[in-house]
């Protein structure tokens, strides 16, 4: 008999009870092999295990037959897809008395596509083997594997779309075995094999499909486990031309580099997870700040990062790109992982993974504490995530919460003279107490919801909404003792402690619906999509400085509350032409209103008598939209060529704005022209090569004094890209990417009154930003052997960085930065053991370096000139890792 | 350097990207001071106010200019900050293009150049600059703080001998131009245009003691004596000659700065 598994939990329960309870047949090979069977034998197979058979010793115990333990769910070939079709592919599988899979082979053949699905699949089942009486025995069953074609539409228009293949379940539903029989069955006229539904990942296919350029990038989870990654943020350098380092500690976000960007926390990378957006707008610590310390690595399902901004789905903040965290666990079950390592780290993660729900169903919470690789780098953090999908084939939603909580010190930066001539150690912290006092505190809390309702032509309504909670208090101290009080101007010399906070309530919103599908003419078939983003952010600000260790506070620099809202609308083109040509693209608008209260500003420090009450109050609105469209040409299977053109912005920090001002927009214009060549159908080899050209009409970069972005003008980025990912075999996974850059000032930087005349030479870098990227990443995951009644497995894993020296102000140069990490686990049943190396050749290296002039002696002459510092980055860390998979 | 090669090396491979910098390279300073010979200075007699009074010894009642040799002119420089913006300052000048923070001492006396100290100089135009004359007060500190260096502590010691007619005198002045709170400097603000290109900087102060001397009014110091037979006078810190030479230095009669790039040291 053929068995459905609608949901792999209840089919495994459905087929262990039918295995038990009905006269599902397997051969017991015992000691003598009557070999594998033709495959038109299909009788001499079905030895029957319910009944004695004919002439058999009656004294021999009744062979009940194997059990399925777990059945992964094969993968439906996309390239078939379009084909409609949903054949049944039968194995003849060989279960040893270990209850491993020691042979398959294709007894009924649908295809090789088809047929390499069915036995990767099958090879990762595990049996309960076959027994006859006390013993375990080897068998031989015969598997039908059947293949469903989702249950609900690919939702992007493709030739399945214009072919009357649209998935009916009903029409193709075949009578349960739990169901009533007709009278009068003789069940030797079934099949009396085992069966899987082998549903399409329809997700994984959506993602694909939503690639629009050579340089939109989606890294699945097999590329993720391939190098260890201490937190989600460093996952992010799997993708091509991406760095990420942790400067500023535990609680605060990472500086992210992307394609010639130097993003800072975020402000040139629009972040989503779990369809919320993580960008704060106006955030005192850097414009579009993104924190991604409450992602946990284990729930990241795959990795979206779309460089250049050429999808009119793109808002704020996608300046060089957009990032997607897609959250979902494809491990289920109850699942523990304690982590001990280097430096007393300690990390506790729990996760509860309902099997037979959907991927994108988990809660998952993870405690960690260390003491850091240095000088006050202590930090404690606590998350929860939690997700639950539901609905089915017309009507699909998510629910998402978030709580997050982390605390960290920060040993800040050290100017590279002073760790040359010894007088700190290059993982210590100045000792004195403005720098050993710096620290900061993070917490979120986020709900979400998102809708989606497909209709039977392609056509898609999604509505989403969202609430977040964050707050930032960051003390932090670049500068030393160079600081003056403003409000009393007789307060000097206490040190920088300069103290950030930034309180914010945001929500959102969005709705999109899609046409179905239209076909003007044989050769031309598209749709369009229409759609609105909304988003409303509360803030309050201040800033000041403290005096350590008590914490007075003796000077005021920002008091401030802001409301920002931001409404998107976007139309988006999506056309297929002769099979060859896709077009995609429209247009993109947003309005952003401003409401200041700046309760300090108009602050004049002493150099005139008060003759007014201080605080300057102020609104803005600006409108801003552009254009986005990408061609795609296909001109054989494997090879796509693709020409890209957008339009962005990103939004200003509010207080910079005047009373009425016309929202002044950093405009970014990018350019990318690439192309992606796919050999196998399992993408044995994906190839993919761009290059590309953005323009920004002002960009930023940090200042440590004031620790916070500061417009710079006009620039440019030219660069390349060349990213390759290989699965040769199911066990080995391996991905590499080069990344070029060259980014230039445009034009003087903005005169001040301190540097009235900046110079400028045509063609002038940008520091900080890497000129090359590369990464490597290379992993193996195998069966090992049977052991103990349960399949020992293998997992090891390589990842490289290397990021070339960057250019630094004041014709200096950071030193090229290149980390080796890698990990090794065992599994056994439902225990796990694994380590973990970071930073394998313990390389001193600077996470990051800025120029800048500091002050951190109490006696001596101070230098104003601007000179190198450093924030260390991590020596060699150890952590071993022993899990439970329930 | 190499770091500069090794970025050039990976995008001129790819023939992509071409190299570049981030623009101001460091340069280093030398800093050297000069004196000038001051011979015997005429210090033209002040017209008396009106009604001139009554003139009495010790006054020195005669006509004709005050005949002054300076002796010993020991000025302290440093540190020394030169900034791009139009006025210096703490406030104004967070980032200095060009300093030294070295303590040197000049025989103000002596035009021979003398080094000063070293620094550092960024690639730009420098139009102002601010300095101590030796002593300090930092941010962090309660008081002005002398350097080591610094002649007895101060910032000139100036010895001389002022003669009118039949009348007399050696005076001493210990000078202190300190400023005026903390994290302010002794000149918080000096006009200078000075374009720094590198290879190697080069920059002069050149002090005149003798520009600071005249605007002493030594008829008043004659008059400020015990007695007439006084011939050691010392310039009290609260005196109008001390405070003219500590306006002179301070604010009136800066020393000049000038200075070149050239391509070897």
């Amino acid at each position: 008999m053929l068995i459905r598994f609608c949901r792999p939990s209840a089919a495994l329960a459905l087929g262990m009870l039918l295995a038990a309870a009905s006269d599902a047949r397997a051969q017991d090979l015992g000691a003598n092999d009557a070999g594998v069977p033709d495959a038109g034998a299909a009788s001499d197979i079905h030895a029957d295990a319910g009944r004695p058979s004919a002439g058999a010793d009656a004294g021999l115990l009744a062979l009940e037959p194997p059990r399925i333990v777990e059945s992964p769910s094969p993968d439906y070939p996309p390239e078939r897809m379009a084909e409609g079709t949903e054949p049944t592919v039968v194995l003849h599988v060989l279960v040893g008395a270990d209850g491993r899979v020691r042979d398959v082979h294709v007894e009924q053949s649908m295809g090789v596509d088809f047929d390499a699905a069915a036995v990767v699949a099958v090879q990762r089942w595990t049996f309960a083997p076959a027994r006859r009486g006390e013993q375990s025995v080897a068998s031989r069953v015969r598997i039908a594997v059947h293949f469903t074609l989702p249950e609900v539409e690919v939702t992007q228009p493709d030739e399945s779309a214009f072919v009357e293949q649209s998935a009916e379940p009903a029409r193709r539903r075949r009578p349960l075995p739990s169901e009533p029989a007709n009278a009068g069955d003789d069940h030797t006229d079934h099949d009396h094999t085992f069966g899987a539904n082998a549903h399409a990942d329809l997700a994984a296919t959506e993602r694909r499909d939503q690639q629009r350029t050579a340089s939109d990038i989606v890294v699945d989870r097999d590329q993720l486990e391939v190098a260890p990654h201490l937190d989600a943020g460093e996952m992010l350098r799997t993708a091509p031309g991406v760095y990420v380092a942790r400067p500023e500690g535990d609680a605060v976000a990472q500086q992210i580099m992307l394609r010639g960007f130097d993003a800072e926390h975020g402000q040139d990378l629009a972040i989503s997870a779990g369809g919320i957006p993580i960008n704060q707008p106006s955030h005192l610590h850097g414009q579009g700040y993104a924190d991604l310390g409450f992602i946990l690595p284990e729930v990241v399902r795959s990795l979206r990062v779309t460089e250049g901004v050429y999808d009119p789905h793109q808002g704020d903040f996608a300046v060089a790109g957009s990032i997607d965290f897609e959250l979902g666990m494809r491990d289920r079950g109850l699942i523990s992982r304690t982590t001990y390592g280097s430096f007393g780290t300690f990390r506790q993660f729990l996760a509860f993974a309902p099997r037979g729900a959907r991927e994108d169903t988990f809660g998952a919470m993870a405690f960690r504490r260390t003491n850091g690789f240095g000088a006050n780098r202590a930090s404690e953090s606590g998350t929860m995530i939690a997700q639950y999908g539901f609905g089915g084939a017309k009507w699909r939603g998510v629910l998402h919460t978030t709580l997050f909580a982390a605390r960290a010190g920060l040993a800040g930066v050290l100017r590279r003279d002073d760790v040359d001539a010894g007088r700190v150690g290059f993982y210590d912290v100045y000792p004195v107490a403005p720098a050993t006092s710096q620290s900061a505190l993070s917490t979120r809390a986020q709900l979400g919801v998102t809708l989606e309702n497909r209709g039977e032509r392609s056509e898609r309504f999604r509505i989403g909404a969202w609430l977040a909670r964050t707050h930032l208090r960051l003390r932090s101290n670049f500068t030393g003792y160079r600081e003056r009080s403003r409000i009393n101007p007789d307060w000097v010399g206490r040190g920088d402690l300069n103290e950030q906070l930034n309180d914010a309530t945001s929500m959102g919103a969005s709705a999109s619906y899609r046409l179905p599908a239209f076909q003007p003419a044989s050769w031309a078939r598209g749709t369009i999509e229409a759609g609105a983003t909304a988003r409303l952010d509360l803030i309050d600000q201040a800033q000041n400085l403290l005096q350590a260790p008590q914490n007075e506070t003796w000077d005021q620099r920002v008091d401030a509350t802001l409301q920002t809202l931001d409404i998107g609308m976007f139309a988006d083109l999506d056309w297929r032409f002769a099979k060859v040509l896709r077009i995609r693209g429209g247009v993109r608008a947003d309005v952003l209103a401003y409401d200041i209260d700046d309760r300090l500003g108009n602050f004049i420090p002493r150099v005139r008598p008060d003759s007014y009450v201080v605080g300057y109050r102020r609104t803005a609105l600006g409108l801003v939209g552009g254009p986005r469209a990408t061609v795609e040409y296909t001109p054989v299977r494997s090879v796509s060529l693709f020409v890209s053109y957008g339009e962005g912005f990103r939004s200003p920090q509010a207080r910079t704005l005047d009373e009425g001002e016309t929202t002044p927009f950093a405009k970014v214009r990018s350019g990318d022209l690439g192309v992606r060549y796919r050999l196998g159908s399992r993408d044995q080899l994906n190839i993919t090569a761009a290059g590309y050209l953005t323009s920004l009409s002002t960009d930023a970069v940090f200042e440590p004094e004031s620790a916070r972005l500061e417009p710079v003008g006009p620039t440019t980025r030219l660069g390349a890209v060349l990213y390759v990912t290989s699965k040769p075999w199911s066990w080995l996974t391996a991905s590499g990417s080069a990344t070029l850059a060259r980014a230039t000032l445009d034009a003087p930087p903005i005169p001040t009154n301190a540097n009235p005349n900046p110079p400028y030479e045509p063609g002038q870098l940008l520091p900080y930003v890497p000129p090359l990227v590369l990464r490597f990443d290379v992993g193996a995951k195998r069966n090992l052997v049977r052991t103990g009644g349960g399949m020992l497995s293998g997992r090891v894993g390589v990842g490289f960085s290397y990021l070339s020296s960057r250019p630094l102000p004041y014709g200096n140069f950071a030193d090229p930065v290149a980390l080796l990490d890698a990990s090794a686990s065992l599994k056994w049943r439902w225990l796990e053991f694994g380590v973990e190396g970071y930073n394998l050749t313990n390389t001193q290296y600077a996470a990051t370096e800025y120029s800048f002039a500091s002050a951190w002696s109490t006696t001596e002459i101070p230098s104003r000139l601007p000179t190198r510092h450093l924030s260390a980055g991590a020596p060699f860390t150890f952590l071993a890792t022993l899990g439970v998979t329930l | 350097m190499s770091r500069r090669i090794e970025s050039c090396v990976w995008t001129v491979a790819f023939a992509l990207i071409g190299c570049g910098q981030t623009g101001q390279e460091v340069y280093p300073l030398r800093v050297e001071g000069a004196g000038t010979a001051t011979g015997t200075l005429i210090v033209p007699t002040r017209a008396p106010p009106d009604p001139a009074p009554v003139c009495a010894p010790p006054c020195e009642c005669g006509s004709g200019d005050w005949e002054v040799t300076l002796e010993q002119a020991d000025v302290a420089f440093g540190p020394l900050y030169l900034c791009a913006s139009v006025r210096a300052g703490p406030e104004l000048c967070p980032e200095s293009i060009a300093e030294m923070l070295d303590v040197g001492v000049v025989d103000a006396l002596d035009p021979a150049p003398v080094l000063l100290g070293a620094g550092q100089a960024l690639t730009g135009r420098a139009q102002s600059a601010m300095w101590d004359y030796g002593r300090s007060w930092l941010l962090t500190q309660t008081e002005v703080v002398p350097d080591p260096r610094a002649p007895g502590g101060h910032s000139l010691v100036l010895r001389g001998t002022a003669t009118k007619g039949p009348t007399s005198f050696r005076f001493a002045a210990d000078v202190d131009v300190d400023a005026s709170e903390a994290g302010l400097y002794g000149v918080q603000s000096a006009p200078v245009t000075r374009d720094f290109a590198g290879p190697y900087e080069s920059l002069s102060v050149r002090f005149d003691p003798g520009a600071w001397v005249s605007g002493i009014d030594f008829d008043a110091v004659a008059c400020g004596r015990a007695s007439a037979s006084e011939v050691d006078v010392s310039f009290a810190r609260t005196s109008i000659a001390y405070n003219s030479l500590y306006i002179a230095m301070n604010n009136s009669r800066l020393p000049t700065l000038v200075g070149q790039s050239s391509a070897a040291p």
